[in-house]
């Protein structure tokens, strides 16, 4: 939990930080961008540390491609037990 | 993009071999051998050769619209909803590959360098080394990679020529007699690893300051591909079948068995660092084209807005990608190939053919 | 609340300090008594400005007076060719002549009196001042606004010495001084060229400081010079003292521990750099000379290079390369190797260094930080010692902190080699700024070694790189030739062939005017 919360106090000044220069492009969507990559970035960063669910992305290409993968591995596995 | 950075056609080769080296160089022999046998190197071969291939058609879609990228492509040919739909995909394929490269990174030097060192911690030093490049921008990056490649060259053939005096011939007899098929198959799950992959390069091939772009591809992958070929068959000679497959990086064990005057031994960690310098790059260019899909995604700005959060995402994902390494070679011989293909060769020929199409219909339009 | 404070914040950053009274553009008085009171009240009556007055002429006498400071102006000077020929000789000529008008004695003391060689007419009080506090001679007749000054500038300086800072075995000795008019005289002196151009300013509002853009016309890229000249008009500050001032308000980028624009006091070096298309920046008061544009190759090269046989200098080129690596990486290689892979050193070594390390209690990040520190503040306190001093600076240095310190167990004999080697390793660099950044880099290496090994090692140095790529001095990429790679480059870059095969100058510095030389392999003419 200290750990969470030192990462995000260590977030903020970055985001500050980084704001102050998206400030100066004058475009509204990059703010809007910023804040929410932002705010996105840290929901993941604080389930990392605090031990929340977070998706794989090998399960979820795997979910998807599996059965057309299924094929592929089954015949070269044939050739490695050779 | 009105000042749009250039970067040269030898810096832009130089980006394409230390891709094709970059995972691949420490972990390919290892898998080939496990399904061609002593014959793993005409498998690196085959993949080249097919590698090559797919350049064409790389450079095909490059040249329908020299000026732009793949994501303005995409939306140029399917219309702006479905080409940002796609361009997202695309993102994901890039994605996926960066914390994929992230991943082996953090494992190899976890299990055979820094030991206790958490892999989160260093995983995350390459991921802030990669946004300053990234930061910095494509120019940047590719003249580091000019400075690092006579050095990684002038590495790869040091490692090659000591280690020579080791090489038994035998040990990749009988030359493509038997498990010949198994070479062929063996060549599949390095389709999308490394040579799919370079369908990276069509996201800032615009960038590239020379007509002769692309050659300088085929040049790149070519010199690339044989490069990969000839570690493969050095690590076959020295190491042996067995030894090469049972180990997930064998050329880093290759290392091992240089010495030098009974004196210098044990400096496997040379070859670490050329690996080191590879795969940054990998991950660089990676991380680039994800944050240039952003920014083309969301009509931003500046493409710099999207950088430090996707640090976070990027070490999350990397940390959170898979449990072990086994998987991780179960996921490359199952849904990596398909996966790869959809977005390395499915997508380009459909580019090519919807390229095709819309010119038909735009000749059509103009003829009356 | 937010309003107030960008309010107040707004408020601060009014006008720089600008009360140099407006009265300076001000026409030049009529009568000598009216103007000796403005100048007295303006430099609040200081004892080194002269002001003699005097009268011209027999029959219908003109009140003169003439203006110097005294120490700037050259006294032997004034009073030959510009008191003595106005008291004197008008005097003389004016028995032969009538003088019909005073327009007429105006142009005649023009024309036929002064006869100082630097002559300009003045008008206005700002340039009066401009003249008599840089030590040219004021002029002035009673009822006319315009004056004269006349050129006498004539001070004590140093003359033209050995360079101190950069030392040949070879080459020549001479060295630029504070004048900056000497310094161009240098120059001109090696380059006997038409369109070696000097291009004057004065920046600072207080100081008024001479600033000469060096350049050959044809050769340097008109970019370069317009680029330079503008960057130059932008200063506005009240004071130069140095060409560092310069260096830092015009540099490419601030934040970086590389230097961006090379400065040294060699006269030949400077030649070489116009010749090879670069641009000189001149400031009066200081021996160093700016050079632009600034490649990280250059701060490796020395003038000597050029002088000695080119197998040797590219031999001591590829050490320097070396050493700079050296300097770099050894401490924080020693750490990571102690610390993390003790399997890459040879076991007999090993044991040793371990043996050493025994009684040692810290660990290899402290030790170093602690010797490395040590190093830092003894060679600092070196350099601004009294001479005196000196000896005794390098007997604590080396009997009680090396050979002590060892003794006592509190480090190893091992990290003083480290440390030593890095040191030696720093002085071989031809230029002192970039040996100053290694320094600073030195310690980031520690750390990242200390917690990462190799690997953080080589994270840090493709950092660096990636840094020393984005960087760029006047539009030139800093790494070029080696990133972007020029391979006509390479032949003046980590090693330097023979002039003969050196025909062209270097690619990313001139797009015009390419051809340097032509001249075949030397070879006897008959057998």
């Amino acid at each position: 939990m200290v750990q969470a919360s030192f990462i995000c106090l260590l977030s903020l000044f970055i985001f500050l930080l980084e704001y102050k220069r998206v400030k100066k492009l004058q475009s509204k969507k990059d703010k809007w961008t910023l804040s929410i990559g932002f705010m996105i970035a840290l929901y993941f960063i604080v389930s990392m540390i605090l031990d929340l669910p977070v998706p794989s992305m090998n399960k979820l290409v795997g979910k998807v491609f599996q059965p057309v993968g299924e094929p592929f591995s089954n015949m070269l596995e044939s050739f490695q037990d050779q | 993009m009105s000042e749009l950075v250039k970067i040269s056609g030898r810096q832009f080769t130089i980006l394409v071999i230390m891709n094709v080296l970059g995972t691949a160089i420490i972990t390919v022999p290892a898998i080939v051998s496990a399904y061609g046998k002593q014959n793993g190197w005409f498998s690196v071969l085959l993949a080249t050769i097919f590698g090559i291939g797919m350049v064409v058609v790389y450079n095909a879609i490059y040249k329908k619209n020299p000026d732009k990228n793949i994501y303005q492509q995409l939306e140029l040919l399917f219309g702006k909803w479905i080409g940002k739909l796609l361009s997202f995909l695309f993102m994901l394929f890039a994605f996926h590959i960066t914390i994929g490269n992230l991943r082996v990174m953090g494992d190899f030097i976890t299990t055979q360098i820094l030991i206790e060192t958490p892999v989160e911690m260093v995983m995350f030093l390459a991921l802030i080394t990669c946004f300053f490049g990234v930061r910095y921008g494509i120019e940047v990056i590719a003249r580091a990679a000019e400075i690092f490649f006579p050095y990684i060259i002038l590495s790869i053939f040091l490692l090659l020529i000591l280690v020579t005096p080791e090489a038994e011939i035998t040990n990749i007899q009988p030359i493509l007699q038997t498990d010949v098929a198994g070479a062929f198959a063996g060549a599949l799950p390095l389709l999308g690893y490394p040579f799919l992959e370079m369908v990276l390069f069509l996201a800032f091939m615009q960038n590239v300051n020379n007509k002769r772009i692309e050659k300088q591809f085929l040049v790149g992958v070519t010199i690339g591909g044989l490069l990969l070929v000839v570690i493969t068959l050095v690590c076959l000679l020295v190491l042996g079948v067995d030894m090469t497959t049972r180990n997930i990086y064998p050329t880093y064990i290759l290392g091992k068995k240089i010495s030098i005057a009974d004196f210098l031994e044990r400096i496997e960690i040379l070859v670490a660092i050329i690996w080191f310098f590879t795969i940054f790059f990998k991950i660089t260019i990676g991380y680039y084209v994800l944050i240039i899909g952003f920014k083309q995604l969301l009509q931003l700005k500046d493409y710099k807005t999207t950088t430090i959060p996707f640090v976070y995402v990027l070490l999350v994902f990397a940390v959170f990608m898979r449990p072990s390494v086994v998987e991780q070679k179960q996921f490359l011989t199952s849904a990596w190939i398909p996966f790869s293909l959809t977005f390395g060769l499915v997508l380009p020929v459909l580019m090519l053919v919807a390229g095709l199409f819309k010119n038909k219909k735009g000749g059509q339009q103009q003829s009356p | 609340m937010a309003k107030i404070l960008r309010r107040t914040r707004k408020k601060k950053k009014k006008k720089i300090v600008e009360n140099i009274s407006s009265d300076y553009n001000q026409p030049i008085k009529q009568t000598i008594e009216e103007n000796k009171t403005f100048v007295n009240a303006e430099l609040g009556n200081s004892f080194d400005i002269v002001i003699r007055e005097f009268k011209l002429g027999k029959k219908n006498p003109i009140k003169a007076a003439v203006m110097y400071t005294d120490g700037l102006a050259d006294k032997d000077l004034v009073h030959n060719y510009v008191l003595e020929t106005l008291m004197i000789d008008v005097r003389e000529a004016e028995l032969n002549q009538q003088i019909a008008n005073s327009q007429d004695l105006y142009n005649r003391i023009k024309e036929f009196s002064l006869t100082g060689a630097e002559l300009t007419e003045i008008t206005t009080m700002k340039a009066i001042f401009n003249h008599l506090l840089s030590g040219d001679t004021i002029v002035l007749l009673d009822g006319f606004t315009n004056g004269f000054g006349v050129g006498s500038r004539g001070w004590q300086d140093r003359g033209v010495q050995e360079p101190s800072s950069e030392q040949v075995v070879r080459g020549p000795k001479d060295a630029f001084t504070e004048t900056i008019r000497t310094n161009t005289a240098l120059i001109r002196r090696r380059i006997k060229d038409t369109n070696l151009w000097f291009d004057t300013q004065k920046i600072g509002k207080r100081t008024k400081t001479d600033i000469a853009v060096a350049y050959i016309k044809g050769v340097a890229s008109d970019d370069i010079v317009s680029e330079v000249k503008e960057r130059l008009q932008k200063i506005d500050i009240d004071s130069i003292l140095e060409s560092g001032y310069i260096e830092e308000l015009i540099q490419d980028e601030t934040y970086t521990p590389f230097p961006l624009m090379y400065h040294t006091e060699r006269p030949d070096a400077i030649c070489a750099g116009l010749l090879e298309g670069r641009v000189a920046i001149l400031v009066d008061g200081t021996p160093f000379v700016l050079l632009v544009p600034a490649l990280f190759i250059d701060f490796f090269q020395s003038s000597e290079d050029y002088y000695q046989r080119s197998d040797i200098s590219s031999l001591l080129r590829l050490l320097r390369f070396f050493a700079f690596f050296l300097a770099m990486i050894t401490p924080s290689a020693y750490i990571a190797l102690t610390t993390f892979h003790q399997e890459m050193i040879p076991t007999p070594l090993l044991i040793s260094i371990a043996a050493q390390r025994e009684g040692v209690p810290f660990p290899a990040l402290v030790e170093a930080l602690m010797m490395e520190a040590t190093f830092e503040i003894l060679r600092e306190a070196g350099i601004r010692m009294p001479r005196a001093v000196g000896s005794a600076i390098s007997i604590v240095g080396t009997l009680i902190l090396g050979q002590s310190a060892v003794e006592a167990g509190i480090v190893s004999p091992a990290m003083v080699i480290v440390v030593s080697l890095t040191a030696i390793s720093s002085f071989v660099l031809p230029h002192y700024n970039i040996a100053i950044s290694v320094r600073m880099i030195r310690f980031c290496f520690m750390i990242l070694a200390a917690i990462f090994g190799l690997y953080g090692i080589i994270l840090g140095l493709i950092i660096m790189v990636l840094h020393l790529a984005s960087l760029r001095s006047f539009g030139i990429p800093y790494l070029s030739p080696m990133a972007p790679m020029g391979i006509k480059d390479q032949k003046d870059a980590l090693i330097r062939l023979p002039l003969w095969m050196q025909s062209r100058r270097p690619t990313y510095l001139n797009k015009q005017d390419k051809i340097r030389a032509n001249t075949k392999e030397p070879k006897p003419t008959r057998q």
